[in-house]
């Protein structure tokens, strides 16, 4: 009855969650108050509601936007993320017309060789707003602007804001470097050096705050809610886009005057144009989506079946435990229950005042919700007598964590609010709470298959925004007993561009490590069937809190081999350590069973932790696949919903020189659940990664089913920030 | 049809291509045709099901019947009580959406989307059942979209607004609250024994207000 409004709601959500994070890049625990919010973002897609030059404002926290704007000639395509209340971080894509190289200095290598008529950017920025406003004072931020690599658009600034009239006018003045301190500068801060520090890719903090300082500002007034007019005068002087050369200008730029229009249609959609510098019309557009303010609230999946409770005084009655059949029944009745939530029962015991049941969750991406569900159908399913529920989560049939719940307070607690259900439940390690459960007959074994389309991406690389190959897969996984997985998946690429050689980098390294990476795309250039993957992996239970994986086959679509893992989490710890050790060889290009003449023995030491805040942290410490020895930091904002945005880094001992283009591997990642798309639970989720050029240093091999993300969401810590869907 | 729709319409679709695959029925669903259906019904206007009417129901079941209309939507459901825990009642309908009922008064619903987790509004019912004004405060509690919960506490006038005709022996009790953010009032019609026969209660920000009318008691 309820659908039609659901949808709506659904798909606003997907669409702008879909389309911020294809075309560009989006916790605390309770709303924080935040300074001068705002919806819009300027031609740079940072949050401000000036044209070019920045203000102090921020957007909405967890909002991530994709903007995209146009003028003299250049496309900026930017992603930004409001990372906490205070913290703004941006990526953006720009296409320039190439004569702003030729002139300018900046471009690592030899610039004025690249011959394409549009030259890719990729660029950074980071915004920290210093004070909030209040009625004395102004808010005011520091930021920077694409401070890593080349610095096309590099500046610096430290800018206030202040609202008046309800907020409607909004006052911005601050001082720029770099770029924004190119036009009448009012004083110098030092030299600005000009080198490129490594091959690109490093921030550049010697030039920071450095050379000549100018002054910018700016008004803009919100006559309604959807209309707001802006007026600024921009420091940025445009040098190298407007010296006249034999290519021909840029653009010609008459004043420092801009001035301009937005028209907000939505809070995920807004439309600017501008008229810039006497001479040129600008124009913007912005998808936002905000993972904690959008979606479906609680979702909107079809009610749980509600707590039976038992009759007063029947909990004493046995008699039961004399019949064999009633277990049965109530084995069967379990089963069939579960089965309509989506939840799969692998294994149950009943004694005569506890029940353990092993569960596979098929269906609810949030994991408290999973036993939630099963909690209230065991009230339904088992004989009075029973008091106490052991809820065990079962991960490729070994066991992760359990809950252990009072029936009692189930039946008390249904109407309460779910803290005091979490405050009476246990968790416990499903090691010690499954001996002696014995799977049910027909768990074992099981077959699955998929087949269909799927699609490789590549976005933003330094040549082309996008590169994808469409491709078909066939799949098919073979679980004979719990802990046992064999796995084939059989791709054929369709079309695409992926198979394209890259042009010849920017920088040549200098003795280069063995090549790893970079000959991904002759892996894409058969049009013959592949074996993506062909594996057997074994799951299992070292010992209390220890889970072990071991995995041998034709691992990735690069590297066959063994990969050996053991992993280290309570349930109830924030932190985990985990070891992990491979020897692979590489694959032929045409990936069937033959191999390459390169090996190498690869691994880390990982550890894991959750910070409580919605950030979660993991640093990796080994060797990478050319051998290379090194360490990657991984920080993702986290949250309830399953959102993840998140960056990484990885330095090795090799050199940047030796690296190359990028000095060394970076990137972003967003995962968005498809659940929160839906509406309706669903636990597969969509995964977009941004990364640094591909080179040889800093690769790790790709293993399905490593351990922490697998066991992970089952553990207290996880399920702890979702608990509220537990009575959903 | 609005820019959103097509943005929603493309969007979908593109990000169903993205991950879809069709599968064994084990461990996934279909996404290809949940995603056509989608944009299928995002492109296509809809019209609400026509509901069956209160005889009809009346005629064809037996027990406690109650309609619900979701007034923000224009639609109503009938719903049977399929579970009693305490005081609590919960009613469901066919296309299983649950609503909680505490004495007559609504306190949670699932499957309506921006659901209400529960209730902590005893004070309330107390004096709602008992016909006497006084005040006394409201908690509502719900989940964010990044399924956080959360609570909205109200300070709530009650008092019997006078009405009369509504029934032999039946007043009508009202509710004024007032929410930091929110401001509503609930209606509610008891009988002589402390009843709710009907009440029309705020149940969220998205899902306004619901009416229940107890049909069959």
């Amino acid at each position: 009855m309820f659908r039609n409004r659901i949808l709506a709601r659904v798909s606003d959500a997907i669409a702008s969650g879909a389309i911020a994070t294809v075309a560009g890049l989006a916790l605390p625990a309770t709303a924080q108050a935040q300074s001068l919010e705002t919806f819009g973002t300027n031609m740079y897609g940072n949050a401000g509601t000036l044209i070019e030059m920045p203000t102090a404002e921020v957007a909405p926290d967890a909002q991530l936007s994709t903007s995209i704007s146009h003028f003299a000639g250049q496309t900026r395509t930017t992603l930004t993320f409001q990372v906490t209340p205070r913290l703004s971080a941006s990526f953006r894509y720009s296409a320039v017309p190439s004569q702003v190289l030729a002139f300018g200095q900046r471009a690592p290598g030899n610039p004025a060789g690249y011959s394409g008529s549009t030259y890719y950017d990729r660029s950074f920025d980071i915004s920290y707003q210093l004070l909030t406003e209040n009625a004395w004072r102004p808010a005011l931020s520091i930021g920077l602007r694409d401070f890593l690599g080349t610095g096309l658009y590099e500046g610096e600034y430290i800018v206030a804001t202040k609202a008046f009239a309800q907020d409607r006018l909004r006052v911005t003045a601050g001082l720029g470097w770099g770029r924004l301190g190119s036009l009448d500068p009012i004083g110098s801060t030092g030299t600005r050096p000009n080198a490129i520090l490594g091959t690109g890719g490093v921030p550049n903090y010697d030039r920071w705050f450095r050379g000549d300082v100018a002054v910018f500002g700016g008004v803009s007034y919100a006559v309604t809610d959807k209309l707001t007019f802006k007026a600024e005068y921009s420091s940025d002087a445009y040098t190298d886009e407007t010296r006249v050369e034999a290519d021909g200008r840029v653009f010609d730029r008459k004043s420092p005057w801009n001035f301009g229009v937005d028209y907000r249609v939505s809070d995920s959609l807004s439309f600017g144009a501008y008229y810039m510098y006497g001479s040129e019309i600008g124009a913007n557009i912005r998808i936002a989506v905000n993972p904690r303010r959008q979606g479906v609230p609680g979702g909107a999946e079809t009610a749980p079946v509600p707590v039976s409770v038992r009759p007063v005084a029947s909990a004493a009655d046995l008699g039961w435990t004399t019949e064999p059949s009633r277990t049965a029944s109530a084995v069967q009745s379990t089963r069939e229950s579960l089965d309509r939530e989506g939840i799969a029962l692998e294994a149950m015991k009943i004694e005569p005042r506890r029940a353990t049941v092993h569960i596979r969750n098929r269906r609810f991406d949030i994991e408290a919700q999973s036993v939630g569900r099963t909690a209230r159908i065991l009230t339904r399913t088992l004989p009075a007598s029973v008091e106490t529920f052991v809820i065990t989560q079962t991960i490729e049939g070994v066991p992760a964590s359990s809950v252990v719940l009072n029936r009692r307070d189930l039946e008390q607690l249904e109407n309460a609010p779910a803290g005091d259900i979490l405050a009476r439940a246990q968790f416990t390690d499903g090691y010690a709470e499954s001996r002696g459960v014995q799977p049910l007959p027909d768990a074992y074994p099981r077959f699955s298959w998929s087949f269909g389309p799927y699609v490789r991406t590549s976005f933003f690389d330094p040549d082309e925004p996008l590169r994808a190959d469409a491709n078909v897969r066939l799949r098919g996984d073979y679980r004979p007993a719990p802990g046992w997985l064999a796995s084939a998946s059989i791709t054929n690429r369709l079309f695409g561009n992926l198979r394209r050689t890259p042009r010849p980098a920017r920088v040549v390294p200098v003795n280069p490590p063995p090549v790893v990476r970079t000959d991904s795309a002759f892996y894409n250039r058969t049009k013959e069937p592949r074996i993506e993957t062909l594996t057997l992996a074994k799951f299992g239970r070292l010992g209390p809190d220890l889970y072990g994986r071991l995995t041998v086959g034709y691992l990735e679509r690069m590297y066959a081999g063994v990969s050996g893992e053991v992993l280290w989490k309570p349930t109830d710890s924030p932190f985990a350590l985990g070891v992990e050790a491979n020897y692979v060889a590489k694959r032929d290009y045409d990936q069937l069973f033959g191999l390459r003449d390169y090996e190498v023995a690869t691994g880390h030491v990982s550890a894991y932790y959750d910070f409580g805040n919605g950030f979660h942290g993991q640093l990796d410490v080994g060797r990478y696949l050319a051998g290379d020895w090194g360490a990657t930091v991984s920080l993702d904002r986290e949250f309830a919903n399953g959102w993840r945005v998140g960056a990484y880094a990885t330095k090795t001992d090799i050199s940047s020189a030796a690296f190359g283009e990028g000095s060394f591997d970076k990137g972003i990642r967003i995962t968005i659940p498809i659940s929160w798309g839906l509406g309706t639970p669903d636990r597969r989720t969509g995964e977009f990664n941004v990364s640094s050029l591909t080179r040889d240093g800093g690769a790790r091999l790709n293993v399905d089913h490593r351990l922490y993300e697998e066991i992970r969401e089952t553990h207290r810590s996880d399920m702890v920030s979702s608990w509220g869907k537990f009575w959903r | 049809m609005s820019v959103q729709t097509t943005l929603r319409a493309a969007a979908t679709g593109l990000m169903l291509t993205i991950v879809a695959a069709c599968a064994s029925s084990d461990d996934q669903q279909n996404l290809y045709s949940e995603g056509f259906t989608r944009v299928r019904a995002a492109l296509t206007p809809q019209t609400p099901p026509a509901s069956p009417t209160t005889e009809s129901v009346l005629a064809t079941t037996t027990g406690p019947l109650m309609r619900v209309v979701v007034e923000n939507r224009g639609v109503s459901t009938f719903l049977f009580p399929i579970e009693t825990n305490g005081a609590y009642v919960t009613w469901g309908a066919s296309d299983r959406r649950s609503l909680t009922l505490k004495r007559g008064m609504l306190t949670g619903s699932r499957g309506l989307g921006e659901d209400l987790m529960s209730s902590g509004a005893d004070a309330s019912l107390a004096l709602i059942t008992a016909r006497r004004s006084g005040s006394a405060q409201r908690i509502q509690r719900y989940l964010t979209p990044d399924n956080r919960s959360y609570e909205i506490v109200a300070a709530c006038n009650i008092a019997p607004d006078g009405t009369q005709g509504v029934g032999a022996g039946v007043i009508r009790m009202t509710e004024v609250c007032q929410a930091p953010e929110h401001r509503f009032t609930n209606t509610y019609l008891v009988d002589g024994a402390g009843r709710i026969l009907d009440a029309r209660q705020w149940v969220s920000p998205q899902n306004d207000y619901l009416r229940l009318t107890l049909v069959r008691g």
